[in-house]
């Protein structure tokens, strides 16, 4: 036996002659990558050419830019909604803190604060909730569900307060410009949300806190003996979760023009919806960015379709409800064949 | 030589129960001291206390020549403990790799890749010379294996104190033996080891210290090759009971269960299986790991579902059960080796894991009769002995001894026809080990049949009136009377020539 320590400070990612051991790692990384991603991509498709066939204006450009622009807001709510289920969580609240936050910033820019002043306060407040979220949860032991029911409900009630129940117009005109922004027919949260997916997919891949991520949604009892500082990932997972809530509220204020308390009810479920559409599990541990914003697309392009075909809202629905469990079944299918 | 730690008068109470009281302790550098007592005796809760999972109502502990508390698993880590529990910790959703490295990912200014992490878990599985499925999702390992896991994970630490509660219970021979090197090599590199286990010849051959617990207090502290096995045992329990094995009379009889050329396909799987259990029989099945034996218990209980073969139970033909309710329906009680997978519902009372099996029985119209739920808990736990204050403790809190004496109980009062029973007495103590035997033998002399799957040479041998061996999933040896001996049953899992005849 050599007198070196179990595990030295040896920096193996510099060691080449290792890498040539692992020849096809890369390779099969990205194998994985794609079979997981597997089935909401084939549903994907599904939908895409089904559509494509039965309506005749579905793949025109100017469509396909209302479909990404649509699915924005939901798709920056289902990035932080994703490293909450992963953890082994869930988050409700969402569906409150951002109709508080589309009335808060139209608030504090109708008070004067510039754009930098009225976003960066928004958001902290949607932190913020997100915080008071995971101390109840960690320091209190609540259910997660439990607790974001509740701050979605004093965050949506909030919201009513602030308002009286009617629509604030935005009057503070700089700050309204942000509604103009756009690239051609792109407008900029679009891009700001395909950044924001990025960024989100290389953290829970390719960092340590992903990995962590990952780890405490398979099992907290053993994160806790590893040495992780569970209740701190935990913190960040729901305040990042608020704090994209917010944005996604200071998104919807852009484009309404108005602070409203009525927008964003449904986010709740639809980004859970997003979340397991993409392959992730409601016990945590699976899951990821590129599944969750398939699950957007998916959801983004059913209603878009849907009221193409001018199929009445109501049996949108129930499709929306049907294609959920398929979606799911296609996932759990590609899951098992990749083993 | 120096002193690693030292644990001075350290108490802990659960509510009314006293796990630990005024309870000293030491290790140096190079040093292996054993845990050895009961079930209930305390070990875990002073291993625990050790590693920052729980914090002692009293006492201190001095690491490295300095007094800490730890507030949580992390502070020991960093003092340089690694803890490996005897409930597992694996994290089932990860990979093999990256179990390996949780808490530790090679990481540069936060970032890492599964290939980065791939190569440090084979670089880790190397320097302790361990092979493992790195790609592998854990949850589809066995026991075993997740064993394997957290040990390479807590060797890759670099740690000065390495504790292992129970680690050997799971493991094969020659996985244990492969372990005792490693723990030697440690050592001499001045790490200091504790280790707890219920095997006294593992404690003899390993220690250089044993310190004995009873009910939570120091009976003694002995060097490891002065004591006898017979010294152990009374620190352990008081006064020393006798041991021997009463040869007995073969069994006749038309048989309770019969099986005919069982196959099931897959890793670890079994092939042309036959055999016959008579009523009044124990028949051990003995097979180092994935030899089948374990699918050929599995397959009997209900797990699987891919299996063939012709199946006779009491004298009429049925189908192979491919589901555990089909394996009740034809009267056979299965003890899964996993308690914490498959055989206790840790939140639950005592009560109500033991009432599972008789809902209908337990209930009129419908309706719970608690008294009878509660008469029977109380027969289980008087019956086995059982260190719990009442039936309405939740069996998550019972040592993990106690907890395996519920899950017997449990199984022998619902078996009418045949138990089957894998790894019945893993990581139980010395007492408790010979009361589910006694108890398995008396459910088999009241006419039932008892097929007992394990991985213990000794327990194979003492208990069954014969013992099939099985290897590379088949039938290789039977084995009974004069021709019964464990080395008899360990040559012919082994594969040596010569050992008695093929079955
Ligand atoms: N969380 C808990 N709540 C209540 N009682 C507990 C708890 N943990 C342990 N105990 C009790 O403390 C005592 C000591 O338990 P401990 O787990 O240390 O025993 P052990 O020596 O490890 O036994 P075994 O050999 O069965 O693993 C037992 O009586 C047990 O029931
Ligand atoms: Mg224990």
């Amino acid at each position: 036996m050599t007198s070196e320590p179990i595990s030295g400070g040896v920096d193996i990612m510099a060691g080449d002659d290792l890498a040539r051991q692992q020849p096809s790692a890369r390779r099969r990384t990205v194998r994985g990558l794609l079979v997981r991603s597997l089935g909401i991509g084939l549903f994907l498709a599904v939908v895409l050419v089904y559509f494509a066939l039965s309506t005749s204006n579905f793949l025109t450009p100017s469509n396909i830019a209302d479909i990404l622009s649509g699915v924005a807001v939901l798709g920056i709510v289902a990035i932080g909604q994703t490293g909450v289920i992963v953890s082994g969580g869930f988050d409700l609240s969402v569906a409150g803190v951002l109709p508080l936050a589309c009335v808060l910033f139209v608030q504090f820019s109708n008070g004067g604060a510039s754009l930098p002043v009225a976003l960066i306060e928004t958001l902290a407040i949607g932190a913020g909730v997100g915080i008071v979220n995971a101390v109840l949860i960690v320091n209190a032991g609540i259910n997660p569900l439990i607790v974001t029911l509740a701050s979605m409900s004093v965050a949506g009630g909030a919201a009513y307060t602030i308002t009286n129940g009617t629509t604030l117009a935005l009057t503070n005109v700089a700050n309204g410009d942000l509604g103009n922004l756009a690239v051609g027919s792109l407008p900029w949260y679009l891009f700001v949300f395909i950044a924001l997916a990025v960024v989100a997919a290389v953290i829970m891949r390719f960092t340590v806190f992903g990995r962590i991520i990952y780890a405490l949604g398979g099992s907290r009892e053993a994160s806790v003996l590893a040495g992780i500082r569970v209740n701190l990932v935990i913190t960040v997972v729901y305040a990042v979760s608020g704090l994209l809530a917010a944005f996604a509220g200071v998104v919807t204020a852009s484009q309404i023009l108005a602070g409203s308390a009525g927008v964003g009810s449904t986010t709740a479920l639809t980004s859970v919806a997003a979340v397991v559409l993409g392959g992730a599990a409601l016990s945590g541990g699976s899951g990821g960015i590129i599944g969750t914003v398939g699950g957007v697309l998916v959801l983004g392009c059913l209603s878009n379709g849907l009221a193409l075909m001018q199929v009445q809202s109501f049996y949108v629905q129930i499709i929306t409800g049907v294609a959920l469990i398929v979606a799911v079944m296609f996932s759990r299918l590609s899951q098992i064949l990749s083993r | 030589m120096e002193k690693l730690l030292v644990a001075d008068r350290i108490s802990k109470s659960f509510g009314p129960t006293r796990a630990l009281h005024d309870v000293n302790f030491e290790l140096c550098g190079g040093e292996v001291v054993s845990v050895l007592g009961e079930n209930g005796a305390g070990k875990s809760t002073l291993i625990k206390i050790i590693s920052g999972v729980l914090a002692p109502d009293s006492g201190t502990l001095v690491i490295g020549g300095k007094p800490r508390r730890f507030a949580r698993p992390r502070d020991a880590i960093a003092a340089g403990i690694a803890y490996i529990p005897q409930e597992l910790a694996v994290v089932g959703s990860l990979t093999v790799a990256e179990n390996l490295v949780l808490g530790s990912w090679p990481s540069r200014l936060g970032m890492t890749t599964p290939r980065a992490i791939i190569r440090r878990a084979s670089e880790i599985c190397e320097r302790a010379q361990i092979d493992l499925p790195l790609r592998q999702q854990a949850s589809t390992l066995r026991l075993g294996d997740l064993q394997e896991i957290e040990i390479t994970r807590a060797l890759a630490r670099d740690a000065r104190v390495i504790l292992l509660d129970e680690p050997t219970a799971a493991l094969s021979e020659a996985e244990s033996s492969h372990l005792f090197s490693l723990i030697r090599s440690l050592t001499a590199r001045g790490v200091g080891v504790i280790f707890v286990s219920h095997r006294l010849e593992e404690v003899a051959g390993i220690s250089d210290r044993v310190c004995v617990l009873r009910n939570g207090r120091t009976a003694a502290v002995v060097d490891g090759g002065s004591a006898s096995h017979a010294d152990l045992v009374r620190y352990m329990v008081g006064d020393a009971p006798a041991v021997e094995r009463k040869p007995r009379p073969p069994v006749q009889g038309p048989p309770v269960l019969s099986l005919r050329g069982l196959s099931v396909p897959g890793h670890a799987g079994v092939t042309g299986i036959s055999l016959d259990v008579r009523p009044g029989e124990v028949v051990g099945v003995y097979g180092i790991r994935g030899s089948g034996a374990a699918t050929l218990a599995e397959c009997l209980g209900g797990e699987l579902r891919h299996q063939s073969g012709e199946l006779e139970v009491g004298g009429q033909t049925a189908a192979l059960p491919r589901s555990p309710r089909a394996a009740a329906r034809l009267g056979i009680a299965y003890i899964p080796p996993d308690r914490k997978r498959g055989g206790l519902f840790p939140n639950l009372s005592i009560g109500a894991n033991l009432g599972l099996a008789h809902l209908r029985a337990d209930s009129a119209g419908g309706f719970l009769l608690a008294g009878r739920e509660r008469a029977r808990a109380q027969a289980v736990l008087r019956d086995f002995h059982v260190a719990a204050r009442s039936e309405n403790q939740n069996a998550m809190t019972l040592s993990g001894g106690n907890q395996q004496k519920i899950l017997v109980g449990g199984r022998l009062q619902s078996a009418r026809r045949l138990l089957v029973a894998q790894e019945p007495t893993r990581g139980v103590d010395i007492g408790a080990r010979r009361e589910i035997h006694q108890h398995i033998r008396r459910f088999a002399e009241a006419g039932s049949a008892a097929l007992l799957v394990t991985s213990d040479v000794e327990e194979a041998v003492d208990i069954s009136d014969r013992v099939l061996v099985i290897r590379n999933g088949r039938l290789v040896a039977e084995l009974a009377g004069d021709r019964l001996s464990q080395s008899s049953v360990v040559a012919a899992a082994a594969g040596e020539q010569g050992t008695g005849a093929a079955a």
